[in-house]
């Protein structure tokens, strides 16, 4: 069979985030856990989502969830007016690769690649070949995160937050319409979380990204244009 | 990008990729020794003999019953012999043997005596003998072997010999029964006179054969000798299947532990959006440019050896001395054929990419997150 990817290619941007009745549960039977409770949620554009709520809430599964990393057990996610598949598919591969952008709790950069190459790498799998201005979209990047001047460190050589703030360099390079972070601040110390919490909400301003993320951070929570609590898989939000 | 990623799993698995490459070279070389080791065995005892082959040809009588010297040119290079089976006895101790007696005038223009290794001097004296190096190993006690004639119609005697010299030909057959002494001496213990049993040739060899007398070529005595190297190549032939299927179970253990060790990789170039085409060419890419350095530098090395040891073979007896009694006299040479190499480096490789893309697929059936395991 062949698929036609035209028919799921995305609009583009302002990205709106649709979920009917979606839900995550690991196992069957007596021995289910029900990570994540069926939930309809709507994320517009444009907005600074902070989720809370205690651990095994169901947080970083409904991150994964959004961010095209894992299936949902029930449900359907839908992109602007694009339906995603709920099957493996390589329309999700290209949704991860152009709309999404992921800030992992660990950083997960490649140690033997340069700061440089951590980033070329997300923009070469994106756009599938090296572009002419991937320099500048890399110095781009790392201007926002204040790291210009580490271009060409390994990510042994940098702190703690530096590795964070190239992490999110690399989510940002490729201009994603959809920025998630899971718990993006919880290894860090307080000077550098406040640092990244900072950098997030100029993104959210200054770039009009849509951000969504799972904290326990206060200062991040509060500073989120919207907040929502997760608890045993149900969620409450104010958006 | 694919390049830019197996710089970077290179650099940074620097020793799991050395071993994975180690096993590589490994296998590819059992796959072309192994080979060579046992299809040379017939090679080795082909040239092993007509290497150390008294004669390019030989003239033997019907049951090697002793015959008048039939008239042979001047102008050939040959050489009478006179072959009888005796037994040396020794208190209890019986070992049979081979009484080669020679034509001493021709001694040098016949025998290969330049391949041969001589301690000790031929016989002069009327009851010196000079003895095959691995019989020699096992009289080492005895400075006058005592020797008698098996063949009773041929008379039956008895007779104490002193050991003036130790020949060692390279050919077991020679090196472990044979007892050399002049044709004299041998035709007064058996008191045949002039009578022969054998004529060794150097060169061409007589136009007719003579009446009574077989000719046969050294080669076709070789290949008769092959018939008892069957088992012997049989067992070889098991153990070089049984080593090298356990070669290729390492070889795919140790490149599937070493792509195990990737799924954290793999789940970050999955959530980076990376597609399952490119992971497999990524993959694939990295293990032909590890599988192809590592099984040429070791199709190199082992062919190289393999070459070396086709032409030149390896002189295991010396080897075995160091054992003490345990003798062994064997020149081993192997067979080296290109065909069997290419087979090699392809096969090996072949099968160094069944496991990655057994990962590939396994991987690409679950989702990024079951990858990344519990740390994300």
């Amino acid at each position: 069979m062949i698929i036609n990817l035209c028919t799921y290619s995305l609009k583009s941007s302002p990205m709106s985030i649709v979920t009917q009745n979606i839900s995550k549960t690991y196992g069957s039977g007596s021995l289910a856990v029900h990570a994540l409770r069926p939930l309809s949620l709507t994320i517009p554009n444009n907005i600074f989502l902070c989720l809370a709520g205690p651990s095994g809430s169901g947080k970083s599964t409904l991150l994964q969830l959004l961010g095209l990393l894992d299936l949902p057990s029930t449900g359907s996610i839908r992109i602007n007016d694009t339906m995603v598949p709920n099957t493996d598919s390589p329309i999700r591969d290209q949704l991860r690769a152009q709309h999404i952008g992921f800030i992992f709790q660990r950083f997960h950069l490649m140690e033997r690649l340069r700061v440089y190459e951590n980033i070329a790498l997300s923009l070469r799998i994106t756009h599938n070949k090296t572009l002419h201005n991937e320099t500048e979209l890399i110095q781009e990047a790392l201007e926002a995160v204040q790291l210009s001047d580490k271009i060409n460190r390994y990510p042994k050589e940098l702190s703690g937050g530096e590795q964070q703030r190239v992490a999110i360099a690399r989510a940002i390079c490729k201009k994603p319409t959809l920025l998630i972070a899971d718990e993006p601040t919880a290894n860090l110390d307080s000077q550098t979380s406040l640092h990244i919490i900072k950098l997030l909400h100029k993104l959210h301003q200054k770039q009009k990204m849509t951000i969504v993320c799972a904290s326990h951070d206060p200062l991040l929570i509060q500073g989120a244009t919207h907040q929502g609590t997760l608890l045993d898989g149900s969620l409450e939000v104010d958006l | 990008m694919i390049l830019l990623l197996a710089r970077n799993n290179i650099k940074q698995n620097p020793f799991r990729n050395t071993l994975t490459g180690l096993v590589l070279l490994l296998c590819v070389s059992l796959a072309i020794l192994g080979h060579g080791l046992v299809m040379g065995i017939d090679t080795s005892i082909l040239r092993g003999y007509t290497k150390s082959a008294t004669g390019d040809f030989i003239l033997e009588t019907k049951d090697s019953k002793p015959l008048a010297l039939p008239t042979l040119s001047q102008s050939f290079q040959w050489t009478d012999r006179l072959v009888v089976k005796a037994t040396i006895i020794e208190d209890d101790i019986q070992i049979p043997v081979v009484l080669v007696g020679y034509n001493t005038k021709r001694r040098e223009k016949i025998f290969s005596t330049q391949d041969w290794l001589t301690s000790g001097s031929w016989p002069q004296q009327e009851h010196d003998i000079a003895t095959g190096y691995q019989l020699h190993s096992m009289l080492s006690n005895q400075e006058k072997p005592t020797i008698a004639i098996e063949d009773p119609a041929l008379g039956l005697y008895a007779q104490s010999y002193t050991i003036s010299g130790v020949v060692r030909t390279n050919n077991p057959a020679l090196d472990s029964r044979s007892i050399w002494l002049p044709n004299e001496t041998l035709s007064k213990l058996l008191n045949t006179q002039t009578l022969r049993n054998q004529i060794l040739f150097k060169g061409e060899p007589p136009t007719s054969t003579p009446n009574g007398w077989l000719l046969s070529s050294a080669y076709d005595k070789a290949e008769s000798m092959l018939s008892i190297n069957k088992v012997r190549k049989r067992v070889l032939t098991s153990l070089y299947i049984i080593i090298l299927a356990m070669a290729i179970i390492g070889l795919i253990s140790t490149t599937l532990v070493n792509m195990d060790e990737r799924n954290k990789e793999l789940a970050l170039l999955r959530s980076l959006g990376m597609n399952k085409h490119s992971i497999t060419t990524m993959i694939i890419t990295e293990q032909l440019i590890l599988s192809t350095l590592f099984v040429v530098m070791g199709a190199f090395l082992s062919g190289g050896i393999n070459y070396y040891l086709s032409e030149n073979g390896i002189d295991l007896s010396s080897q075995s001395q160091a054992l003490g009694s345990i003798s062994v006299s064997l020149l081993l040479y192997t067979h080296f054929s290109i065909k069997w190499i290419l087979l090699s480096i392809m096969g090996t490789i072949f099968l160094s990419i069944l496991p990655p893309l057994f990962f590939v697929w396994r991987s690409s059936s679950i989702q990024p997150i079951e990858l990344f395991g519990k740390q994300i």
